[in-house]
C-alpha cells in the first residue's frame, strides 16, 4: 500500500501515556499513517502544511484546549470538514458545545482499540457517501 | 383581680373617713385605705402607697382637691381622683369634670360612692390596657420599619399596575438608583426582555388571584448590569390599600459558588479518571500483548499500568491527606521531630525521580536547625509534597533543600532552578483545587495542604519566584 492510498491520521493529546497507547493500537495496522503532536497549537500549524483525513483529539490541554483547537479547525476553510474522533475522560454531555460541529464523533476514555478503530471506519465513510 | 386595691382617701374629719370606709366595704370593693390630711403627707403616700385611686375631699385648707389632682396626675397619670363633697355647686361639679376628676359624690348621697370607685377602676385599668397596646404597636412599628429599612433582600411596595411605591435600602443598592428614582418606576421593566412576560404574568396572576408567587430573574441595573435575582411577591393591605410587596434577593454569589463547584468537581473527575481510564487501555493492550505472544507490548503495556495505578494512589493520598488536615484536630504539643532524618527519607524515597530526570537532589540541615515541633507525619507531607513538586517542575539542574534557626524559629528553603511560576499565578498557588495548566497530572492540592499544615502550628509558608522559567524559592518558617 503506497502512502497516498492510506489514511492519514492526526492524534493531537498532551498525556504521554495515551500517545504511548495509541502508539500501541496503531502499531501494524498498515492502512494508516499517524502523526502525533502534543500541543495542538503546533498541530494547527501541521494541519496547515499536510493534508490529513482524521484527526483524533483530546479536549483538555494546555495551553490550547481541543474544545478551542476544534473551532479554529472549523472555522478554516480547508479544515471545515475534517473528520474529527474527540477521546477525552470528560462525560459526552459535558462536551455538548462540540456536537454542534458537524463530522465529528465523541469517544469517552477508556476507548478499546476496536471501539477507535470502529468509530474512525465510520467517520470515513460518511466522509466518501457524501 | 384578686389583688387589693389601694385606696388613698384625703380628708380631715376621721369620722367621714369612716363612712367612706364602710360604703366602699358596702359595695363588695376589697381594699386597703390609708387617709391623710394635708399635703406633705399626700406627695408622701402618693409614692409609698402607690394608690390606685385618690378620694378627695373638695376642700380641705392645706390641699384642695384641684392641687391633689394636678399632683396625682404629675406622679401618677390615669390614676382616677373623685371628689368626695359636703357641698358642690353645679359650675363647680362641671369645672371638676373639665379638668379631669374622674367623678363627684356628695356626702349626703355617699351610697353612690361604691359604683363610682369601681366604675373609675374600670376605666382606668381599660386606658392603661389601651396606653400599652399604644405603645407595644410604637414599638413594633419602630421595630418593623428598621427590620425593612436595613432587611439583607431588597423589599419593593407596589400598586397593583407594579408601579414602586416605596422601597427599601438594600433594593436601591440592587437596583442602583435611589429610593427617589425607584418611586413611580415599573417593576416590570427592571427585569430583562426575556423576563419581561414571565414576569407580568406572575404580577397579574398573584394581583388577581390574591396568591403568592416565587420566580428567578434576571434584572438589569442602572449601570446596565443583569444580575441573577430570586422573587417572591405577595398581596398585602397596606394603610388601607391592597398593594403588591416583593422580596428580591441578589442570588450572583450564589450562582458564581455553584459555577466554581461545577468546575472543581469536572477537574477532580478527570484527574482521577485520566489514570484508571490509562490503567485500563493498558489492560487492552497485555490482553492483545498475550495473544500475539508479543512480550515487548506486553512489557511496555504493564509500566504503563503500574504508572497509571501509582499517580492514582498518590492522588487519592493528597486527597485524603487534604480531608484529613480539614477535621483533624491539631495535636497540642507535639514532641521535637529530627528534621534532618526526615529529610533523608524523603530524598532517599525522590532519589530515582531526580536521578531519572538527571537533577542533583540535596538537603542540608544546621545542627541548631534539626529539632522542629511537629508531628512527623504533618512534616513527611509538607516536605514531600515541596520537594515533589520541585522535582516535577525543574527539567536540569537541582533542587536544593536547606534549614537554619532564626528567632527561635526553623526556617526551612526548597529551592528549584525549574520552570518558575509567572507574577499573575503567585497570588493563586494556595487555592484548593487550583492548577496553572489543568493539563498537568496532580490535584492542585500539594500547596494547599502544606498551608493547612504550617498553620495548624502557626508556621509561615511562602512562594517566591521572579517569573516564568525562573525558578522557585519556598520558604517555611516552623516552630522549633
Amino acid at each position: 500500500m503506497s502512502s497516498a492510498e492510506k489514511v492519514h491520521i492526526l492524534v493531537v493529546e498532551d498525556n504521554p501515556d495515551m500517545l504511548e497507547i495509541y502508539t500501541n493500537m496503531f502499531k501494524g495496522e498498515s492502512r494508516f499513517e499517524v502523526d502525533m503532536l502534543s500541543d495542538a497549537m503546533h498541530a494547527l500549524r501541521r494541519l496547515e502544511d499536510k493534508k490529513y483525513d482524521l484527526v483524533i483529539l483530546d479536549i483538555i490541554m494546555e495551553p490550547l484546549t481541543g474544545e478551542s483547537f476544534f473551532v479554529y479547525l472549523r472555522g478554516n476553510a480547508k479544515t471545515m470538514h475534517l473528520p474529527v474522533v474527540v477521546v477525552s475522560v470528560l462525560e459526552p454531555h459535558t462536551l455538548d458545545a462540540l456536537k454542534r460541529l458537524n463530522h465529528s464523533t465523541i469517544l469517552q476514555k477508556p476507548i478499546h482499540k476496536d471501539e477507535l478503530f470502529k468509530a474512525i471506519d465510520e467517520m470515513l465513510s460518511r466522509r466518501t457517501n457524501r | 383581680m384578686s389583688e387589693k386595691r389601694h385606696i388613698l382617701i384625703v380628708e380631715d374629719k376621721p369620722e367621714d373617713a369612716e363612712l367612706v370606709q364602710y360604703e366602699l366595704k358596702r359595695a363588695g370593693l376589697d381594699f386597703e385605705v390609708r387617709c391623710v390630711d394635708n399635703k406633705e403627707a399626700y406627695l408622701r403616700e402618693l409614692d409609698a402607697f402607690r394608690p390606685d385611686a385618690v378620694l378627695a375631699d373638695y376642700s380641705l385648707p392645706d390641699l384642695d382637691a384641684m392641687t391633689a389632682l394636678d399632683l396625682l396626675n404629675d406622679r401618677r397619670p390615669l390614676t382616677p381622683l373623685i371628689v368626695v363633697t359636703g357641698t358642690l355647686t353645679e359650675e363647680t361639679a362641671v369645672d371638676c369634670m373639665l379638668r379631669g376628676v374622674a367623678d363627684y359624690v356628695l356626702k349626703d348621697h355617699l351610697a353612690k360612692l361604691g359604683p363610682a370607685v369601681s366604675r373609675s377602676l374600670e376605666r382606668r385599668a381599660e386606658r392603661e390596657a389601651r396606653k400599652r397596646a399604644e405603645e407595644a404597636l410604637r414599638e413594633s412599628e419602630a421595630k418593623y420599619s428598621a427590620l425593612i429599612k436595613y432587611a439583607g433582600d431588597a423589599i419593593l411596595i407596589m400598586d397593583e399596575n407594579a408601579r414602586i411605591v416605596e422601597s427599601n435600602m438594600r433594593a436601591e443598592v440592587i437596583l442602583g438608583y435611589s429610593a427617589a428614582e425607584l418611586s413611580g418606576m415599573d417593576f416590570i421593566s427592571r427585569h430583562v426582555e426575556t423576563d419581561r412576560q414571565k414576569a407580568d404574568g406572575h404580577f397579574k396572576l398573584v394581583s388577581s388571584a390574591k396568591k403568592r408567587a416565587f420566580y428567578e430573574a434576571m434584572l438589569t441595573t442602572k449601570d446596565g448590569i443583569t444580575i441573577p435575582v430570586e422573587i417572591l411577591i405577595n398581596v398585602v393591605e397596606y394603610i388601607d390599600k391592597r398593594v403588591v410587596n416583593a422580596v428580591i434577593r441578589d442570588v450572583s454569589e450564589r450562582k458564581k459558588a455553584e459555577v466554581l463547584k461545577v468546575n472543581v468537581i469536572r477537574d477532580i473527575t478527570h484527574k482521577l479518571k485520566t489514570p484508571i481510564a490509562t490503567a485500563t487501555m493498558a489492560c487492552d493492550l497485555v490482553e492483545e500483548a498475550l495473544q500475539k505472544n508479543d512480550d515487548e507490548l506486553q512489557k511496555s503495556s504493564l509500566k504503563l499500568m503500574l504508572g497509571s495505578v501509582k499517580r492514582l494512589r498518590s492522588d487519592v493520598d493528597r486527597m485524603m491527606d487534604f480531608f484529613r488536615m480539614a477535621i483533624e484536630r491539631p495535636v497540642e504539643s507535639p514532641g521535637p521531630t529530627s528534621l534532618k532524618a526526615l529529610l533523608d527519607r524523603i530524598l532517599s524515597e525522590e532519589g530515582p525521580l531526580a536521578r531519572a530526570k538527571g537533577l542533583q537532589l540535596t538537603a542540608s540541615v544546621s545542627e541548631e536547625a534539626d529539632e522542629v515541633r511537629v508531628l512527623e507525619t504533618d512534616l513527611y507531607v509538607l516536605f514531600g509534597n515541596l520537594i515533589d513538586n520541585a522535582i516535577k517542575f525543574t527539567k536540569q539542574g537541582g533542587v536544593a533543600v536547606t534549614a537554619e534557626r532564626t528567632d527561635g524559629r526553623v526556617r526551612i528553603a526548597v529551592e528549584d532552578a525549574g520552570a518558575g511560576i509567572p507574577a499573575e499565578i503567585l497570588p493563586r498557588v494556595f487555592e484548593e483545587f487550583f492548577q496553572a495548566n489543568a493539563a498537568l497530572p496532580g490535584m492542585g492540592l500539594g500547596l494547599p495542604i502544606c498551608k493547612q499544615i504550617v498553620d495548624r502550628y502557626n508556621g509561615t509558608i511562602a512562594v517566591h519566584s521572579e517569573g516564568a522559567g525562573k525558578g522557585t524559592r519556598v520558604i517555611v518558617e516552623l516552630p522549633s
